[in-house]
């Protein structure tokens, strides 16, 4: 029982508002944040060294036709209706295909299936219905080969992906698309990550350098309580930067593309992860795993806060970490590196989450991770409540 | 209750800063002379529980100084105290109050009681980092008094108070040493002369004297002076 828990939380959290870095570093990284995702709106689209159309009216007319084919079962029907469209482009001598009017009409689509259908080696528009899902298959095939998965892992994945309705239903879903792909949950929890280094990092440290240690350390609730509300303080911190970042990225891509496509398969727009889950499921999942990944960051950083007392030295060794995690590949044949490598949050988020590698023989990454990170904070949580606890104020 | 220090030790790599003190503390005023480097501030911190001893023990009433029991009972002002410089007068105490174990309502009522005690109160809601050095000696002493400790150890509590807070100060202490154990520590003999009943001095780590004011014949800063030129 941890006593006068909520006191202590309440004074911890205040300490760390009334610093000034706390605001000024979030608003920085907002503001960078919010121009990241709004880019791609701003700008004009050149045709022939002319202005054709601003970026804004292209994504408004393409979210409008791609409203307009929502519901529509990608099959033969509507493969041809592409592919007659695009004889007429063809006809046309049209070098781009969409800013043919009627071609353009299906260009959600057609960016959809050529995901899969072009990194299996076919020209989507030179298929038929068949000839596509057998492509994705191939597609599915090429990959279980890249992660070199196991026989169960195979058999695993092709029940999964049996499961899948097909011909696929197309829903426009372009602003939840973004936010499960590879970069939807990487950018906010990059700035988050900066963000702990700045200013979760320095809980700890800062108790050294001020000297308020020796008379924090001699208190009754001085050790267990305070440093379980400090490290609670730093969790609430992050998880409430990360979550207003999220938000921001959630709210500048449903403004621009739309929230649309909640329902809609994500075996169509995440072709690399074969699953019968929604589109809305997959971001709350991933709104999960970022936090997750927050926490588990925080309470490392303020490990190394504890055992560093240094603000500086811990900002070094975090962002460090980050950059060294993404600089480093380690190639797929060392099955366990390159797996165990996968799970640091940076580069989970980025595409470890979508690695088809099992652990255990049965465990996903949507399941294995949270385990991972909270097997991971509680490990963090002791290994700094042990270097805390034994702290000795001396040699001032 | 007592307070005993059995053979304490602390030895650093080349150097032994505290070295096989055993003494008995009860209720009363020590005044702890030293010159810089004779071990006080370690001797202290050993007492406090933040610096763990090479040898030896610390008990008060048979509590080892590294249970939580023997920390509800403790009060201490460190010489180079730190605080919150965004936190106003009001809300460290009020902070310290809950570190020490008082409730929200008990600490804010003891908490009131301290910054008049140390004549803060009308400042109590500025922010610390607009307070003067002595203001800031102040507000040390009264988060020391919080919890009404059973020991109170205090390092250089005086410096940075004027003449008459210094007076305030003594008086305080006096009324304190009558149900506490108080252990004082600073270079300011004077200080310890007027109201220490026990006399401790320290020289290279060792208790090199122990005895009552009664047993210094002399004026104490002549005693002190030559203790330490012997």
């Amino acid at each position: 029982m941890l006593k006068n828990f909520g006191i202590l939380f309440g004074f911890e959290w205040k300490k760390i508002m009334l610093r000034k870095s706390t605001w000024i570093t979030f608003a920085a990284l907002a503001i960078f944040l919010l121009f990241l995702d709004a880019a791609p709106y701003f700008g004009t689209i050149y045709r022939d060294g002319e202005p054709a159309e601003t970026r804004a009216q292209s994504i408004l007319t393409d979210r409008e036709n791609g409203k307009k084919l929502s519901g529509r079962s990608i099959d033969d029907t509507l493969l041809a209706e592409m592919k007659a469209e695009y004889q007429k482009a063809a006809d046309l001598g049209q070098e781009d295909l969409y800013f043919h009017e009627g071609f353009r009409q299906y260009k959600t689509v057609y960016q959809a299936i050529r995901q899969f259908s072009r990194e299996s080696g076919f020209e989507p528009l030179a298929l038929d219905e068949e000839g596509l899902y057998r492509a994705r298959d191939a597609y599915l095939h090429r990959l279980y080969d890249e992660f070199g998965l196991s026989d169960t892992e195979r058999t695993f994945w092709e029940e999964k992906d049996k499961k899948t309705e097909k011909p696929f239903v197309y829903q426009y879903a372009r602003g939840v698309e973004y936010l499960v792909s590879r970069d939807g949950a990487y950018f906010p929890y990059l700035l988050a990550s900066f963000f702990i280094a700045v200013c979760v990092g320095i809980i700890f440290s800062e108790e050294h350098v001020r000297r308020t240690d020796q008379l924090v350390l001699c208190s009754r609730f001085g050790r267990r309580e305070v440093y379980f509300a400090r490290m609670a303080a730093g969790c609430a911190l992050s998880v409430c930067a990360t979550v207003l970042l999220a938000a921001i990225s959630v709210a500048v891509n449903f403004l621009i593309y739309g929230a649309d496509g909640f329902s809609s398969m994500a075996a169509l727009y995440i072709p690399y992860w074969p699953d019968t889950v929604t589109m809305g499921r997959l971001l709350w999942r991933m709104f999960g795993l970022l936090l997750a990944s927050s926490v588990v960051t925080s309470v490392f950083a303020m490990l190394l806060s504890e055992v560093m007392r240094s603000s500086i030295g811990t900002m070094s060794v975090v962002i460090a970490l980050l950059f060294l995690a993404r600089l480093i590949p380690i190639p797929m044949n060392m099955r366990f590196l390159s797996q165990m490598w996968s799970y640091l949050p940076i580069n989970f988020l980025k595409e470890g989450v979508y690695d088809l590698r099992m652990v255990f023989g049965r465990l996903t990454t949507w399941q294995f991770a949270p385990v991972l990170y909270l097997f991971a904070t509680v490990v963090f949580l002791l290994i700094g409540k042990r270097a805390y606890c034994r702290y000795q104020v001396s040699g001032r | 209750m007592e307070l005993n220090v059995d053979r304490l030790t602390k030895q650093y790599r080349n150097k032994i800063a505290v070295d096989r003190i055993s003494f008995s503390f009860h209720e009363g005023i020590y005044g702890l002379l030293g010159a810089n480097g004779a071990g006080k501030t370690t001797f202290m911190r050993m007492i406090c529980g933040i610096l763990t001893p090479t040898h030896g023990s610390v008990a008060f009433g048979g509590i080892d100084v590294s249970a939580e029991e023997y920390r509800a009972g403790l009060g201490y002002l460190p010489q180079d105290f730190g605080y919150y410089p965004n936190f106003t007068g009001w809300d460290f105490l009020l902070y310290m109050a809950a570190l020490k174990g008082l409730s929200r309502r008990a600490g804010a009522k003891r908490a009131k009681e301290m910054l008049e005690l140390v004549s803060l109160g009308d400042v109590a809601k500025k922010k610390i980092k607009t307070y003067s050095g002595g203001m800031k000696q102040r507000l040390g002493i009264a988060q020391a008094l919080l919890n009404d400790p059973k020991i109170l150890v205090l390092d250089e509590p005086t410096a940075g108070l004027d003449p008459k807070e210094r007076v305030r100060f003594r008086d305080l202490i006096e009324q304190l040493g009558k149900d506490s154990i108080v252990i004082l520590s600073t270079h300011i003999v004077s200080d310890i002369d007027k109201i220490a009943d026990t006399i401790l001095m320290m020289r290279d780590g060792q208790m090199i004297f122990t005895g009552s004011r009664g047993e210094v014949q002399e004026d104490l800063e002549s005693f002190y002076l030559k203790e330490f030129e012997a």
